[in-house]
């Protein structure tokens, strides 16, 4: 099942990437290891916007698990 | 003897990789063409060591118009303890003031109603009612723990703890990343458990009941349960293209209903009807079952960096969302970067929010907090941001948000401006 | 998967190889002190290769102990040998004014010796014996791994 879903979301990236994602050489990781190329670059404005929105908005979920909650609706 | 050990390279997202195990032999001709530079042979100097602290702080000013404003100041410490593991500290202490949507609609006379402490507010002819008397302040500590749990496996766990007046939330998180494909792939696994304590001021009111200065209530402490579970992939596209593909899943038990939000209740010519029960308590089901599926990319263009994602949302409740975000990181040089920022949600209402309610109708559950209806929130920013030596950076950014109601909810927009000025120090 | 990749490494490792220094050695060609050299040149020393790159943590923490291990073993004919993967050669200087060395660098910008030596991680170390036989494989670097790596110099000098 793990394997199914799996491929499913390979197949689903490599749609988007237009490409087959072969990646990188070790060597080659010399963009990617910058602090900007980071998935979540500053998780203070993340953290921050975050909260903003699940206060003002009512959807939550998607980029990470974990961070607790408030009484904040 | 055999030496194979594996251990992190330091490319954040992902740990470590496969090592040779057998010896073997060197094989096949090879030219290489490069640059020369002469070899230094220079006595032994002691490089500058690495830093271990990274201190991240940031403080946060939010103000609607005419509504609630916030201050939220925001440090956090992360301390490298072994070889690749971490520990880290977040405190954050947030202010609300200001007013809030009750819920009720505007009407033409005017209208009084009692908050939840017991002062009274009045809201004019055409005003929609809001309750200034909302104020909170909340503080709430995390810690977190990162750590190899193998060769290419990482754990990240977390736990968390806030509090504020009329509310309480206890919660722990675990994340395993497995690195695999020489570290282009990394699989995430990620698990969250939240139980949180709602305490209204004057208790939690029978949902759907008239409301009252002798309502009858719920009880002052009750319980709710949040459970998360996230599958994410990060996939290496190319030496300047990063992609993240997530799906999560939540499910939320107890006590969902907001104790201070209420609905007003018209008659057949949509005039607000009279005497007791004009405007009922909100009820919302106990249980929710939530969804969403996240895509990001990460690309450098020669010195920029865009990060671009799109979440779907859907819950039980009816309720569904689209969020597109967009970030170009725009450097100018010397370390100076601009970041212009946009973001747009649209929110499709759930299946009980109603912008008021008919006299007559039972529904099951019922709610007319703008924010469960029909909502589009539109977002433009920009960001400063200066890099300097010693891993410091000065960070400015100011946004501003609209929010527009559409659907069945005739209510006015919400605008607000956000300001965030931060600074963050390795050492 | 994983079974497949060594059964195929299985057969192309027992397979008749050269195993002499002069055939396999001298293939492979750095570019130090601004000439051509060969790995045949160091026939003879122990040999630490070491594949890094500007951009690499780990291969700062690793600097300080290659400089240790050169002064120490020098005269007992340890040769570390340190190849650059940068693309930018400006970034190799300056990170060399941050840390000097010890022992000699090579310049790989293309990537085709890694590519031969099959270079799985930032950084990778092989140490190879007199005779041109690779005798251990290392990915990465952490403090607690230079005791060990240590001994294995001593051990092969």
């Amino acid at each position: 099942m793990k394997s199914i879903s799996l491929l499913i979301l390979f197949s689903m990236i490599s749609l988007s990437s237009g490409c087959s994602f072969t990646g990188v050489k070790p060597w080659e990781r010399d963009l990617l290891a910058q602090q900007k190329m980071q998935l979540d670059t500053h998780p203070l404005d993340s953290y921050l916007d975050d909260h903003i929105y699940y206060s003002k908005e009512n959807s939550s979920g998607g980029q990470g698990v974990g961070g607790g909650g408030c009484g904040c609706n | 003897m055999q030496l194979s050990k594996n251990s992190m390279s330091k490319s954040k997202m992902t740990s470590q990789s496969v090592s040779i195990k057998k010896p073997r032999f060197i094989r096949n001709a090879l030219s290489i063409a490069t640059s020369t530079m002469l070899a230094s042979v220079a006595p032994v100097s002691h490089a500058a060591s690495d830093p271990t602290w990274d201190v991240d702080s940031a403080i946060l000013f939010y103000s609607e118009t005419d509504r609630v404003t916030a201050v939220e100041p925001v440090v956090k410490v992360r301390k490298q303890i072994g070889d690749d593991e971490y520990v880290g500290v977040r405190i954050v202490a947030d202010s609300l003031s200001g007013s809030s949507a009750n819920g009720a609609i505007a009407t033409s006379s005017a209208q009084t109603f009692t908050s939840p402490s017991g002062s009274s507010y009045t809201a004019a002819a055409g005003e929609t009612p809001l309750d200034p008397s909302f104020h909170d302040t909340r503080i709430a500590l995390n810690g977190e723990w990162e750590t190899p749990l193998s060769k290419a496996i990482k754990g990240f766990f977390s736990v968390n703890a806030s509090s504020e007046y009329d509310y309480e939330s206890y919660g722990v998180a675990a994340n395993i990343s497995w690195d695999f494909n020489n570290r282009n792939t990394t699989l995430l696994t990620g698990l969250a458990y939240n139980n949180d304590t709602v305490k209204p001021v004057g208790g939690a009111p029978t949902g759907l009941n008239a409301m009252s200065a002798s309502k009858t209530t719920q009880g002052s402490n009750l319980n709710k349960t949040v459970t998360d579970i996230l599958f994410g992939v990060t996939q290496v596209i190319s030496r300047n293209t990063l992609m993240q593909f997530n799906y999560s899943h939540g499910e939320d038990d107890g006590y969902l209903t907001d104790p201070y939000k209420i609905l007003s209740v018209l008659d057949n010519s949509g005039n607000l009807i009279t005497g007791a029960g004009q405007y009922l308590y909100e009820k919302r089901p106990t249980t929710r079952s939530r969804n969403a599926v996240y895509w990001k990319m990460v690309h450098q263009f020669s010195e920029d960096v865009l990060h671009f994602s799109y979440r779907y949302y859907w819950d039980d409740w009816g309720l569904n969302s689209n969020t597109i975000d967009a970030r170009y990181r725009y450097e100018l040089g010397s370390g100076h970067y601009l970041q212009p920022h946009v973001r747009y949600y649209q929110q499709n209402q759930a299946d009980f929010y109603h912008y008021n309610l008919v006299d007559g109708s039972t529904p099951q559950y019922a709610s007319a907090d703008y924010r469960l209806g029909d909502m589009t929130t539109t977002t433009f920013g920009i960001k400063y941001g200066i890099v300097l030596d010693k891993g410091q950076e000065f960070t400015a950014r100011v946004e501003s948000m609209n929010q527009s109601m559409g659907g069945s909810n005739q209510g006015p927009d919400v605008d607000a401006i956000i300001l965030q000025l931060g600074y963050s120090l390795k050492f | 998967m994983r079974a497949i990749k060594f059964l195929i490494l299985f057969i192309l490792l027992t397979s008749p190889i050269q195993n002499s220094y002069a055939e396999s050695a001298a293939s492979i060609v750095l570019n130090i002190d601004n000439t051509r050299q060969s790995l045949n040149d160091y026939k003879g020393k122990l040999v630490y290769l070491d594949f890094w790159a500007s951009w690499c943590i780990p291969c700062r923490k690793s600097f300080p102990f290659m400089n240790e291990m050169q002064g120490k073993y020098k005269d007992k004919g340890l040769e570390i040998i340190a190849i650059n993967l940068d693309t930018d050669i400006t970034l190799v200087r300056k990170f060399l004014k941050h840390y000097p060395t010890q022992f000699k660098i090579a310049y790989d910008s293309t990537g085709d010796t890694a590519e031969k030596f099959n270079v799985k991680a930032m950084p990778s170390s092989f140490l190879i014996k007199r005779n041109g036989e690779i005798v251990a494989t290392h990915s990465g670097f952490r403090k607690k791994d230079a005791g060990k790596i240590e001994k294995l110099i001593q051990s092969n000098l």
